[in-house]
């Protein structure tokens, strides 16, 4: 009976055994030294975030800098280099307590007098033409103070619910950037930059990388890896190869082709993260243009266009078929209840007859000839869109220019010349705010509105959806905003590219990381030897 | 010779002022505004009216011209628009790795090319000659894009045995002293990053060198054929010298001096950059760099890269010229 009792627990303890050598081997292993590779498409373009736009640019200072408040990985906010904050009652003055402690890489304080520098230096009145998104950021900003060491002070021209979501663009014009790193060589600060980031930048050697090196103080906690190397790799399938062979740690933004091929090479995960993006179909200045002032014949063109046969040939799974503008990553407004212009050919052959043209029309369309996160196919978009149309006596002719002249010419004050412009947008970040202005009035005549959408009722919705400070509120309203779009049709919105991520298993927490919507969370990647 | 020198470089000052005089018209007739990319999404048309008076840009296209020339003449290739960095030092930055690929393989190519074209002409109309004709002509119509992407897959992806893309390797980065890796790797006596080094130069040079072969190979096949005919040569044969000696030392020789025009014009076009292959194997050299200033019209990049690449090609031609001279004693300047 002892020997059955002892080979009894001899086996159960075997089985526990057995049960936690798989729980031990999940364990993240990995070395705190390891260094991350990722890539970009180019050289970036600046290192000082007040004159970064372009993706390459953001690439290196989203590692670099930090600003008032953070996003979460949902998009949210947090505290950052604020630590807390208050708003007076009538909502146009935030006072914000500097966390203490904060130093920026080359040893000086990050206190409240060194923000109130950097806003200084990149508030609109002060600011270069060249800080594009200057006005984006602090264009609602009547006066900002620091009052002490700890204290900064800002007072708004109009209560404005987005204004801290705004601030939380650490790797654009928001971002701390050390003053006396700055006055020491106000020039050579674009090529040496020095923020309070997980990373404090190395080197940049052109057309070959960008080094960052851990930095042991970050105010938020020691950074899991030892530093990251962002790779200058032009071609999206080398940079695709790199993956397969170890060159790189990970890649985002893969087409729907290099997804299939990476979910069926060995040892690659690859991630989806929530659209943040939109393509979209404008009716040019349509009040100007006879044709398309009459909402029958942009119906006509609505319904005549089967979004999601066209999306599923372009792109397979990668792109979303939208029901609204607003992409199902953005924090508010996201809903399923949209209520669309179905598919309809035959009606939308009715519709045009009712109009006056029993016998189709012709338009001409204007696209670019890239591939963009909100449409991968590039100018294929317009051609299935032009095939699609043909079916109900649509006739268009697609005008196909470089980026740089296409967006010359999107941004004329009138658009001349097209009936239709083929575009989109990424969000810049996440308040829903950042979708519906597209269509505002203040972006009339020479801005992202170019199909010249004027209408009080929208105008007067998204005013309120900005000043509310009703998180629930706010989000009610951008969808009202929303419908009224998908309703008066200033604009038929294609689709939202899906955004993916291939990565090696050797990142043990890229799953949960690398699948957020806020971007880079690289300092808290860890990867295994 | 210095005279011949000095005449040939007087030459090229109105060559090379007429090519950075139309890629200067055609930039600024037929390109679009900078400010709109240099402001990204949020371009609206006021703040690229307000950044192009900023930049200068809504000057007159003469004065410009004139401003322009002006930093010429004080030997200013003028300001990057994006990086604000000289247009100079971005492109001096880029060029060791540029001369490095194109020397490489101009002479994997040449090796190759040449010896293979010898072959080919030894062995006239034999089924060794019609295969390689066939194998030179197939390397001269493979698209390098293809190619390059071909080669990754093979030898990278699936035989694991060389890198996919880049100068060196990170976990072996040789110190850089010239910017020249395979130079830098011996002056500082790192044997092994030199070997990593040479791994990374083999898919690219390759690539660029599969081409050329087959030109290289066709072009001495028919200097060679035309060289062997010759009396000198039919005089060596009846004197009884080993048919390997009249090759080698009768034939060849002379056979070759037409072959370094087009080793030498190759090499001059590589001087300027391969965009396709420095692309696919992220190759930071001048290619891309002009390229890529052309796609966002940096103004100063395009005309300076140009100018550079007119240089280049006049440079080589007048080096070829006197190489000629050199090889060729019935020649003489």
């Amino acid at each position: 009976m002892k020997r059955n009792l002892a080979t009894l627990m001899a086996l159960a303890m075997l089985a526990a055994i057995a049960l936690t050598v798989p729980a031990m081997a999940e364990a993240p292993a990995y070395n705190p030294d390891a260094v991350i590779y990722i890539y970009s498409t180019d050289d970036p373009t600046h290192l000082d975030p007040s004159l970064a736009t372009d993706g390459q640019s953001t690439v290196v200072t989203g590692l670099l800098f930090n600003s008032l408040v953070g996003y979460n990985r949902d998009g949210s906010i947090f505290p950052d280099v604020a630590e807390s904050w208050t708003v007076s009652e009538d909502g146009l003055t935030y006072a914000f307590k500097i966390r203490d402690g904060i130093k920026f890489h080359d040893g000086t304080a990050c206190d409240a007098y060194a923000v109130e520098w950097n806003w200084n230096r990149v508030i609109p009145w002060n600011a270069t033409p060249e800080m594009s998104y200057s006005t984006i950021l602090f264009g609602n900003v009547a006066a900002f103070e620091a009052t002490d060491a700890s204290t900064f002070v800002v007072t708004l021209k109009s209560k404005d619910s987005t204004f801290l979501t705004l601030q939380g663009s650490s790797s654009l014009a928001a971002a701390l950037l050390s003053p006396t790193a700055y006055e020491a060589d106000p020039e050579g600060v674009d090529r040496n930059p020095v923020g309070t980031g997980p990373y404090k930048f190395v080197e940049l050697k052109a057309g070959q990388y960008v080094r960052v090196e851990r930095y042991d103080e970050y105010h938020r906690g020691v950074p899991t890896n030892g530093g990251v190397i962002i790779r200058i790799i032009p071609e999206s399938s080398t940079a695709v190869s790199e993956l397969m062979t170890g060159g790189l740690d990970y890649v985002g933004s893969l087409a729907a082709d290099q997804v299939d091929l990476l979910r069926s090479a060995q040892g690659i995960e690859v991630i989806t993260t929530p659209s943040q993006n939109l393509s979209i179909l404008s009716f040019a200045d349509y009040e100007k243009n006879p044709l398309f002032s009459d909402l029958r014949v942009r119906q006509a063109i609505r319904e005549a266009l089967d979004l999601e046969a066209i999306n599923k040939a372009l792109y397979g799974d990668a792109m979303v078929t939208a029901i609204s503008p607003i992409p199902p990553g953005m924090q508010s407004g996201v809903r399923d209840d949209y209520v669309n212009y179905p598919y309809d050919p035959d009606h939308a052959k009715a519709l045009l007859a009712e109009a006056g043209y029993p016998d189709g029309i012709t338009a001409k369309l204007l696209t670019y000839n890239v591939v963009k996160g909100y449409n991968p196919a590039g100018e294929q978009l317009a051609v299935q869109i032009q095939a699609e149309l043909a079916k109900a006596g649509i006739n268009i002719e697609i005008q196909i220019l470089p980026w740089g002249e296409f967006v010359e010419v999107m941004y004329k004050d009138p658009v001349e010349g097209y009936d239709l412009i083929l575009h989109g947008w990424g969000a810049d970040y996440f308040d829903t705010s950042n979708i519906i202005f597209l269509w505002s009035e203040a972006e009339a005549g020479g801005g992202t509105n170019n199909s010249g959408y004027i209408n009080e009722e929208f105008e007067a919705i998204f005013k309120a959806a900005k000043e509310s400070s009703d998180y629930n509120e706010a989000g009610d309203l951008y969808a009202q905003a929303a419908q009224k779009i998908q309703t008066d049709l200033p604009s038929i919105i294609t689709g939202h590219g899906v955004q993916y991520t291939g990565y090696s298993p050797k990142l043990v927490n890229g799953g949960d990381l690398l699948n957020s919507v806020a971007g880079s969370h690289t300092w808290q990647l860890q990867k295994a030897d | 010779m210095i005279k011949y020198i000095a005449k040939r470089v007087l030459m090229a000052i109105p060559v090379i002022w007429g090519i950075v005089t139309i890629v200067f018209i055609l930039m600024r007739v037929f390109s679009h505004n900078p400010a709109f990319l240099l402001l990204g999404q949020h371009a609206t048309a006021d703040k690229v009216a307000e950044l192009t008076r900023y930049l200068g840009l809504d000057q007159p296209i003469w004065k410009q011209y004139l401003i322009y020339l002006g930093q010429l003449a004080r030997g200013d290739l003028g300001t990057s628009l994006f990086t604000k960095q000289p247009v100079l030092t971005e492109i001096m930055e880029r060029m060791p790795a540029t001369i490095e690929l194109a020397v490489f393989s101009v002479v994997i190519s040449s090796i190759i090319g040449v010896t293979l074209g010898v072959v080919c002409a030894v062995k006239q109309n034999s089924v060794l000659d019609r295969v390689l004709q066939v194998t030179g002509l197939t390397g001269i119509s493979l698209p390098r894009f293809w190619l390059g992407l071909m080669l990754i897959i093979a030898a990278a992806v699936r035989l694991k045995i060389l890198p996919v893309s880049g100068r060196f390797n990170f976990m072996n980065q040789p110190e850089t002293i010239t910017g020249f890796m395979l130079i830098d790797c011996v002056i500082t006596g790192d044997w092994s990053a030199l070997g990593s080094t040479l791994r990374y130069l083999i898919l690219p040079s390759l690539t660029i060198a599969v081409a050329s072969i087959g030109s290289f190979m066709r072009y001495t096949r028919s200097t060679m054929l035309e060289v062997i005919r010759q009396d000198y040569i039919r005089t060596a044969r009846a004197k009884g010298v080993a048919e390997s000696r009249v090759v080698s030392r009768h034939a060849l020789k002379n056979a070759l001096i037409p072959v370094v025009t087009v080793i030498g014009m190759e090499l001059g076009g590589l001087f300027s950059g391969s965009v396709l292959t420095e692309t696919i194997f992220a190759w930071p050299g001048v290619g891309q760099y002009i390229v890529n200033g052309i796609n966002n019209t940096d103004y100063a990049v395009v005309q300076s890269g140009c100018m550079l690449v007119a240089v280049i090609a006049v440079a080589m031609n007048l080096l070829i010229d006197i190489l000629y001279g050199y090889l060729d004693p019935r020649i003489r300047y």
